[in-house]
Formats: C-alpha cells, structure tokens, sequence
C-alpha cells in the first residue's frame, strides 16, 4: 500500500531550519514500521528540482517539478500531483494552506481515494478554512488537546505529538510573499516513543479506511 | 406529395423502458450558433415524443423567449466568443473567461447540482459544454455517479481541456483519468481530433451520424441542364473556416473563364468580417450574393422546391459533421464538399456527393464539369435522396440514442461524494483556475 503525503515541505525552503521534512520522515518511519513495514509512505512536494530519493525504509522524499514560474513556496504546485495521488491508496494532508494540497483534493475525491488531514489547530485567511474542506476529510489526525477541539464534527484520531505548527512554519497573510507567520525557531520536543505512538495510531486509521474502501468496493 | 418510405415510427422506449433524461447544453434554441443546438432540440423532442421524462438544463436566452415545461434556462453562458469582449478586454479578463467557460463555473455546479437531487434523472445526456465550464460539471456528474451520454457533435472535450487556442497536455492526459462514459461522436474526425489532442476517451464509444427530420419527399425531377442557370447555395456561418473565401474565388474563376450562367447564395450570419466584401473585390457581386440569416425550416422548404441545383460545402478539415449539406442533399441538392470534412465519412464521394480538394480552383473545376454537362447531378442527387431517407433519419437513429442512454442508465455506479462536496470541490476548483490564470498571466506580463 502506498500513502501520498502532502503539505508542510514546501515551507523547508524559506524556514529558518527544515523541519517540516525531520518531523515528517520521523513520523512516516514509525506508521511503516507500525505496518511491518508492509507500507511506504512518499513525502511529496513541488520545487524547482525534481528529486526522488529514500530517506528511510519505506519513506521515499520526492519534489515534483513546479508548473508555471516562481510562486510563493506554498503555492507551488505540479502536473504530476494527480499522477501520484492517483498511485497513492490514502492521500494525507498535513496542512492546510498549500495548494498543493487545494490540489490534492481535487486530484483525489473525484477519485474516491480516502483522504486524511492534519488538524493543527491554527485558523487563517487561507482557501481551506474558507471552504471548510476538512467537512471532506474521511480522518482527522490531531497532534494535540487544542487541534481536537478545532477539528471536532469530523472523526478525529488524537495521535499525540509535541510538535507545533508555528516551530514548522504558517505562510504569513497576503499579501506578505514568502514569509512566516510567528515563527517559533524552537526544537521539536516530541520524543520517539510519542512518534511511535502517533505511528501507531495513523497507522490503525488507514487500516480502517482501506478497509471501509474495499468493503464499499465489493 | 410525400413518400412513406420512412417506416412509421416506433414510439415504445428502447428495450420497454421509460428513462428520466437530464440535458444539458450550453445553448438552445432559439438560441443558436449552428447545427449543435438544432440537432439538440430535435433530439428532446424525438425522447419526450417517445415517452421519456426529459429535461433540458441550459444557460439564460440571449433575447426574451416563450419558457416551456422541460426547459430550466438557469445556467450561465460565459460567453468569451462575444465580438466586444474579444477586442475591448484586457487579456488577462479574457483568459479568465476562458478559463470559466472551459473549466469549472462553481454557480453552473450548483444549478446542475439541483436539478440533480430535484429531478434525479436514470440518466445525463450531454451536448456541447463549453461555456458553462464543462469539466466541472463534468467532474460533478462523476462525482455523484450519475451516468452520463455525451454526444459529440464537436471535439468539445478538447475544447474543455484548452486555454484559448493552447491543449493544456497535461490537463488533457488527466481527462480520460476521471471521465468515463458513454461517447457518442458524429464522426471519427471527431474522435481523431480529441485524442491528438492527447485525450483518451474511456468507456464505450459510438460513432452515429446527424439527421435529417420529416417526411421523404417524392424523387426530384428536375435537375440541372448545361445551358441553364446553375444556382447553387451554401449556409451555415460566413467565415472562412467554413471556405467562404474559396467559394468566391471559385466563382471568379469561373467568370474568368467565361461561365456566367450560375449564381451562389449564401445563408447564414457573417461571422468574420473579411469575407463581406469578397464578392466585390473579386467582381463577382452579380454572381455570388449574401442573403442573410435563413431559418432552418425556410431552408429546407427551399430544398424541397429544388431552387438549389448544388449545395457548396467547402469546409475546414475539421469539420465535425456539417447538417446543412445533409438536409440539402435529402431533397436533392447535391452536395459538393471538401474531401476531408466529417460529414464526408459518411457519403460515398461521386454516389452520393461530389467531394474535391480544398482549394478554389478544384471547387471551380468541379462546377465547370457540371456547367459543361461533364457531371450528370440526377444520380447522384437520386441516389443520396434515397440514402439519406434510408439511414439518416432521427426516427431511425434515436432507438440507438435511446440504447445508449438506457445503457447507461443501467450501468452501475458508484457515487464518490455528496453534491455537497461536489459542489465545494468545484468552488475549490474554481477558485485554484482563477489564481493559476492570473499568476500565470502576470508571469508573462513580467516576462
């Protein structure tokens, strides 16, 4: 099984330090390892350099090629983002503010791929809270006590995780181009055993979901 | 007098089966640009005729008209060919027209959105959709699992899948990744257009021609004699898309070479500027005459009174179909056709018209030969009358209409959403269109 994980990365090429990827591998890597390694998980984002390459057992880092010109980081997006949602059997979004993941919606709902969110709790002027596209969300992962609150009304799995979004980067409000908002340059204080459990966690939801899938299939 | 030849219509539906028939079509008449719209009406009224609940989802008039039971005038017509907005916006108004009319048009989705949880057709027939941003309704009607017919009267999907003039080729490639259903092209040029354009067209694919409508007419008589006055006649729009120029070039070929006994009229709208003043500049005003927009009927009944010796159709290559030589040639009009439109597929080229190249000289040539007597138009005219009767007729093409829609209508389905989210799909949608024109556009204008 092949999960598409979107959102977050593109922000590594403006933040202070590229977090978003270290926290991402280190997740992904425990949800493989959740699945007896039987997963692997792509952490995909759009960039000026295409790039493929595994940054662990069954976490693969791929930057897809950006349509059009420059662009603030997280309005990149690329043609070949349907090409991967579609090869994916879950597509997670783990913000919701980059158009690539605006477009991964669009790519994988008409699809009928099973699409999670990363509830973080931060409200903003964005495309995505205007819509209310998390309405459209089959699982909302939260990382913390506050994001459950704001993610409620969908089925929410709390996957507990010492990580904020401002220590990975928001995209400050327009028209600001390519700067954070409040960024905290602090470490990430979540440790493994809270990474393994959240692991675990997202790991049991995606089975769940493939599942509902293949029943709905049949 | 009128023959019977055209067996008396069967009015039960398609396999015992009365379906409910969502249209849609981005105009109807008495809004028109050409045949699309024509042969779409005559088609609703061919289904309701027949027993099948029928409703018509369609944009706004373009002038006050009498509503009817079946129609919904509700969509929006984004209307990016209109002459005035073409010259006086800025480009980047135009593009995002285009944009709208091609791609997504979110308040078009929730019409469609409507009548679908209102109406909750078996089935979607779809006609031309562009100008009502048609891949989202598209997209829509996948999304919710309605089964859809999309008749191909044009290579529409390649319109849907363009910016202008320009294949977006990755949007093209992703087309035949989401839409599946039942296709029901006039021709194979029209299939052959939409996939160089890198669109495939997934699931089931039938070809079926145009049509022609009422009763077969006792055979014609009278045809042309050398010596006597050759009057031939084209309609359709005056542009040169449809080899308005060539025609009057042709005619002032003739006339060089000294034929003055025949005369062209021409039916339909001036839709390109240049091709007005034509007859006048080649000195063939006398010969070759503008006369305006014709209703269809008026045509026809000219063809039934044969006032028409020849029906000159020197069309582009493509072409999709092209009704009006058809209804022509159904009352003996010979239709004289370039060799490569897609109506040509259908005709046997000198048994059932004449089809030569697409230049004026081979259109002059062509004339000469019948001026001169050299071709004989009696058998070839009898013989495309007959045809035409025979297998062109809408009574004896919607039973295969009806097969494919109740086809479809049967075929399981799985809806993805709910038109909820359909509809907050194609905001999203929508919106992501807009932003991705108009960043693109100020790239260029930096450039």
């Amino acid at each position: 099984m092949r999960i598409a994980w979107l959102g977050l990365l593109d922000i590594d090429d403006i933040a202070p330090r590229p977090r978003a990827q270290e926290h991402l591998a280190r997740l992904a890597s425990h949800v493989v390892a959740a699945s007896q390694n039987h997963w692997e998980i792509a952490l995909i984002s759009c960039g000026g350099h295409s790039l493929r390459k595994m940054l662990g057992p069954g976490v693969e880092r791929l930057v897809l090629p950006v349509a059009g010109g420059p662009s603030p980081v997280w309005d990149r997006v690329s043609w070949l983002l349907p090409q991967q949602v579609m090869e994916a059997d879950v597509v997670h979004l783990h913000d919701g503010f980059s158009r690539s993941c605006e477009v991964a919606w669009l790519a994988a709902k008409p699809l009928g791929k099973p699409v999670c969110l990363t509830e973080w709790g931060v409200e903003g002027p964005w495309l995505s809270t205007e819509l209310c596209l998390r309405e459209m969300a089959d699982a909302v992962f939260c990382h913390s006590e506050r994001a459950v609150q704001a993610g409620k009304g969908r089925p929410v799995v709390f996957a507990r995780c010492d990580v904020e979004l401002r220590q990975l980067g928001v995209p400050a409000p327009w028209p600001a181009k390519n700067r954070l908002d409040g960024y905290r340059d602090e470490p990430i204080l979540a440790t493994d055993e809270q990474y393994a459990e959240a692991g675990k966690c997202i790991c049991q939801a995606y089975q769940r979901l493939t599942a509902h899938r293949r029943r709905a299939a049949a | 007098m009128h023959l019977s030849s055209v067996s008396t219509p069967d009015r039960t539906p398609a396999e015992g089966r009365r379906v409910k028939i969502l249209v849609i079509s981005n105009l109807y008449p008495p809004d028109v640009i050409g045949g699309y719209e024509l042969c779409c009406r005559q088609v609703v009224d061919g289904l309701l005729g027949r027993g099948h609940e029928v409703r018509v989802l369609t944009t706004s008039p373009r002038m006050p008209c009498a509503p009817e039971d079946h129609l919904a005038r509700e969509l929006e017509l984004i209307n990016c060919y209109d002459p005035y907005d073409t010259q006086h916006s800025r480009r980047i108004t135009h593009k995002l027209a285009l944009a709208r009319a091609a791609f997504v048009s979110s308040h078009n989705v929730s019409v469609l959105l409507d009548h679908w949880r209102r109406f909750q057709p078996d089935v979607v027939y779809l006609w031309n959709l562009f100008g009502v941003g048609g891949l989202g309704l598209l997209g829509s009607l996948e999304y919710v699992g309605a089964p859809w017919v999309w008749y191909l009267g044009d290579c529409v999907p390649r319109m849907l899948c363009s910016l202008g003039d320009d294949v977006l080729p990755e949007l093209a490639s992703l087309f035949g990744k989401y839409a599946r259903g039942t296709f029901m092209p006039v021709s194979e040029r029209v299939v052959q257009e939409i996939e160089a354009a890198g669109i495939e067209l997934k699931g089931d694919i039938r070809t079926s021609p145009n049509w022609v409508l009422g009763e077969q007419p006792s055979p014609r008589e009278k045809y042309y004699r050398p010596g006597e006055q050759l009057k031939i006649v084209s309609s359709g729009q005056m542009g040169r898309h449809k080899g308005i120029h060539l025609l009057v070039e042709a005619a002032a070929l003739l006339k060089a070479r000294g034929y003055e006994n025949f005369n062209i009229d021409l039916y339909g709208k001036v839709t390109d500027s240049a091709v007005a003043p034509l007859p006048v500049q080649y000195g063939v005003d006398d010969l070759v005459k503008f006369k305006g927009v014709c209703p269809q009927q008026e045509l026809i009944d000219r063809y039934a009174r044969h006032e028409y010796d020849i029906f000159a159709f020197p069309t582009w290559q493509r072409e999709p179909f092209g009704c009006a030589p058809l209804e022509a040639a159904a009352y003996g009009t010979v239709a004289v056709m370039s060799e490569n439109c897609g109506i040509g597929e259908w005709l046997v080229g000198d048994v059932h018209c004449l089809k030569v190249a697409r230049t004026a000289e081979a259109f002059a040539n062509v004339l000469a030969r019948v001026l001169d007597g050299d071709i004989d138009l009696k058998p070839i005219g009898r013989r495309a009358s007959t045809v035409i009767w025979r297998d062109f007729h809408l009574d004896l093409l919607l039973p295969d209409i009806e097969s494919a829609l109740t086809g479809a209508a049967g075929q399981p389905t799985r809806p993805m959403g709910t038109p909820e989210d359909a509809y907050r799909l194609a905001l999203l949608a929508e919106k992501l269109t807009k932003a991705w024109v108009q960043e693109n556009a100020c790239l260029a204008e930096a450039a």
